[in-house]
């Protein structure tokens, strides 16, 4: 467990330190003593401070008292199975707004935005095909029907706009 | 005495079939909105709002006003309910003050494999929470609302930090994790604007931060993925969890059985839930993190508590519920 929990501490000190940074500028050492002298960013500065001071006592005693063998995982079979769950998940998140940067002057599209429907049709659609071993007429229905009910509701019914693919910006698609 | 009279006058109209026949599909309602995640009373009654104008206008036969106040207290218990369902059963807080109920339900229900004894448990603890809090709404609202005014912002810092405390002491294995994720918790609720003076906090530039990060994808993303990955991780992918929760006679007989145990714990909680209810912010979350810490400290059996033994569901579910009464009254 040692290298992981020192690994996690890791983290969020360094979470502390950024929102420690950012949270700088109102930051004056005599906050507190003056009228008017707290700013908003007072308290997530020294909420960060705690945060970090305790990571860095978390990692300390993980690195001086003896932990066990184990690991975080058991063995590699389940590192993938969490893999398997974490990665297309986090696939789906990027493939709803896509990737694009941005310059002074135009914006690149690496990856164009899928919108919320298209991405849950192939989300849906793969994890029914590989993880559920559905029919491909099953994981067919599954991957059109739920997008285009969710639709119905949110769109057309409460009229919550979700985010939308490219191709609804060039027409084709309706989402 | 005026107060009884004014008791047996609620009692007649809300005993009147239409008022029952409305209730019961209010909570059936607010049962189902409560279970998704993140919907919980606020939002179920706001969803609901709509037929409850069409149920005051009379729509129905005999239904009037009343009936759509009924209604809408109706759906708010039901979702506050669903809310407990989802925390034993799947480990995902509905609500912010539901999250102590993870710490007990849910082993409960998985690890020993009562998850009819945890929910039973809630539910009756939940019912003379509402009960106790309920008779001392009726009686005592006035001059402890009164008395809840004076209560200012000092005040209320100081609550919190007894409950943060509480948090703290709970997690008695490594007290400087509970600190660390009580100040990560912190951070993720000062991003976007602060309500005080307006500035933009940690946004990083970003227009979509600048509403902040609310409740519901949090505990989404930490309890409810959290927990999906776990369980692939121990096992095997494809896996789920399979909790049975029939709800048989027995629970209920047994969960009465408890209660009679622990009477004295759900009693103290059920006022100590009800005070906290009566201040205005967010007593409810603070009140059932106390009320956890305080059933936790009279328990005779510390080192079990968080183990799957029924107390810790105890001690939330009464002051889950009272803070819910005054609530939605105020």
């Amino acid at each position: 467990m040692r290298p992981y929990q020192v690994a996690t501490a890791a983290v969020i000190v360094l979470i502390a330190a950024v929102a420690m940074f950012d949270s700088r500028a109102a930051f004056s050492p005599s906050a507190g003593t003056a009228p008017g002298d707290v700013g908003a960013r007072w308290y997530p500065f020294w909420a960060a401070g705690i945060m970090g001071v305790a990571s860095v006592v978390v990692a300390y005693r993980a690195l001086t008292t003896p932990q066990g063998d184990e690991g975080a995982f058991e063995g590699s079979r389940s590192l993938f199975a969490v893999l398997k769950l974490a990665v297309p998940m986090l696939t789906y998140a990027v493939l709803i707004a896509g990737i694009k940067w941005r310059t002074t002057d135009f914006t690149y599209t690496v990856l164009p935005s899928f919108g919320f429907y298209l991405s849950t049709a192939l989300y849906m659609g793969l994890f029914a095909w590989w993880l559920g071993r559905y029919k491909i007429w099953w994981v067919g229905a599954i991957a059109v029907i739920f997008p285009i009910v969710i639709f119905a509701i949110f769109e057309i019914g409460f009229r919550v706009s979700l985010p939308k693919s490219f191709l609804y910006d060039s027409g084709i698609l309706p989402f | 005495m005026e107060v009884f009279g004014d008791l047996a006058g609620g009692f007649a109209t809300a005993l009147h079939p239409i008022n029952m026949a409305m209730l019961f599909v209010a909570v059936v309602l607010g049962l189902v909105i409560g279970v998704l995640p993140g919907l919980g009373g606020t939002s179920g009654v706001a969803i609901l709002l709509p037929i409850t104008v069409f149920i005051a206008h009379g729509s129905l036969p005999g239904s009037d006003t009343t009936t759509a106040i009924i209604f809408l207290a109706g759906i708010y218990w039901g979702a506050l309910f669903g809310g407990v369902i989802t925390s034993i059963l799947f480990n995902i807080p509905g609500e912010p003050w539901a999250v102590v109920l993870l710490f007990d339900g849910f082993p409960l229900a998985k690890r020993l494999g009562k998850p009819g004894l945890a929910l039973a448990s809630s539910f009756v603890s939940s019912f003379l929470g509402a009960l106790v809090s309920t008779i001392l709404f009726t009686f005592f609202a006035l001059p402890i609302a009164l008395k809840a005014l004076e209560f200012g912002p000092a005040e209320l810092f100081a609550v919190f930090v007894l409950s943060f405390a509480t948090l703290i002491g709970l997690g008695a294995e490594a007290p400087m994790k509970s600190l660390a994720m009580l100040a990560l918790g912190l951070l993720l609720a000062a991003v976007g604007f602060d309500t005080i003076t307006g500035e933009q906090r940690l946004n990083f530039g970003q227009v979509s931060l600048l509403s902040g990060i609310s409740f519901v994808p949090v505990t989404i993303g930490l309890f409810g993925i959290g927990e999906i990955l776990a369980s692939a991780e121990e096992q095997g992918i494809g896996y789920v969890e399979n909790i049975s929760a029939k709800l048989g006679l027995t629970d209920v007989f047994q969960a009465l059985h408890e209660l009679r145990k622990r009477l004295r714990l759900v009693l103290s909680n059920a006022v100590i839930g009800f005070f906290f209810g009566v201040l205005p912010g967010h007593g409810a979350t603070a009140a059932s993190f106390l009320g956890y810490g305080l059933a936790r400290q009279y328990s005779s059996n510390k080192e079990n508590f968080g183990r799957a033994r029924s107390p810790g569901s105890w001690g939330h579910s009464r002051r889950r519920t009272p803070p819910a009464w005054p609530r939605s009254f105020r």
